[in-house]
């Protein structure tokens, strides 16, 4: 009864006064999880637990690797260029807005209410609001809370989060987070949509997810649609954040 | 002791590991002994990671999990344990 007690009041109280309690805790987390990031980056370097054959695997892991990003920078040169002239005519060139790298501490699904930290805060100029991205232009989420040196960014398919996405330039969706990158989102039958169409947040700038799946059925007059984000979460330790507009 | 090493598991995966395993360990706690470090688990959860105005408008939704978790399990727990 004591513990239930003062477990309440201790989380209570910090809410009333607006974190002082969660910021001590979040700062002495982000000690372990950086202590915890250099011990697995030094252990990784130090090459301690890599056999020949790991290596040998990993070489030729590699050169498949660097052939296929060869291709794809390729690609991306002339998607860029398309991409520039097509900016230049609709006139909705990229505003000039300072952006903040910052390392990931908690893994992206440690948490059940679709957070994570970040070890960036108020300190380097991060505010509530603010958008995560990575890759330029996948949005992961929006910063919600900021202290000194952490910030905790919930993610846009967060359970229970609804954002407006975009599909092409004239489908609104309202889209509702399931948790674990994943979204659902209901659009009328005649609404041409495919499997692996980019699904945009409000700025028409930043993906939000890519239609994973479409089910669709005679009798409904809705098709709905299963969003993913198009990265793996897991594997990112740093995020670009761009203050809101 | 065991009881100890779980509860230590329990708030390292907290901050290491998916979220479903240190629920999975909160179970085994609760379901094993009368465990009031859920509690504090479940605080520290919120305290890391629920976003300003709580989920769901619940205002601090692992805490209270937790100790109704822990209230739950005690009368469960005595009938599972009668026979020991």
């Amino acid at each position: 009864m004591i513990v239930s007690l003062f477990a309440v009041a201790l989380v209570g109280i910090d809410s009333l006064f607006g974190g002082p309690i969660r910021n001590v805790v979040r700062s002495g987390a982000s000690i372990a999880w950086s202590s915890a990031g250099s011990a697995s980056v030094a252990l990784e370097e130090s090459g301690l637990f890599v056999s020949h054959r790991t290596l040998a695997e990993e070489n030729l892991a590699l050169r498949m690797k660097i052939a296929s990003l060869e291709a794809q920078r390729e690609k991306n040169a002339l998607l860029s260029e398309e991409n520039t002239s097509l900016r230049m005519l609709t006139n909705t060139a990229l505003s000039e807005r300072a952006t903040v790298s910052a390392p990931i501490l908690s893994q992206t699904d440690a948490s059940v209410y679709g957070t994570f930290l970040l070890g960036a805060g108020s300190a380097q100029g991060l505010i509530r609001g603010a958008q995560v991205r990575v890759h330029d232009n996948i949005l992961l989420g929006l910063v919600s809370d900021v202290s000194e040196s952490t910030a905790l960014v919930r993610s846009l398919l967060a359970p229970g989060a609804l954002v407006e996405g975009h599909i092409g330039s004239s489908t609104i969706l309202q889209v509702s987070g399931r948790g674990g990158g994943n979204g659902i989102a209901h659009v009328p039958r005649d609404v041409s949509v495919n499997v692996g169409d980019p699904v945009y947040y409000s700025d028409l700038q930043s993906i939000i997810g890519i239609v994973g799946a479409i089910e669709s059925t005679p009798e409904n007059a809705e098709k709905t649609i299963y969003l993913r984000v198009p990265i793996n979460t897991l594997g990112i330790r740093f995020v670009t954040i761009l203050p809101p507009l | 002791m065991i009881r100890v090493l779980i509860a230590l598991c329990a708030f390292v995966s907290a901050l290491f590991f998916p979220a479903w395993v240190t629920i999975i360990l909160a179970i085994i706690l609760v379901t094993l002994w009368q465990a009031p470090e859920v509690i504090l688990l479940g605080a520290l959860f919120d305290l890391l990671y629920m976003p300003p105005g709580g989920v769901f408008f619940i205002p601090m939704p692992a805490t209270l999990a937790a100790i109704v978790l822990v209230w739950v399990m005690i009368p469960i727990q005595k009938r599972l344990f009668m026979g020991k």
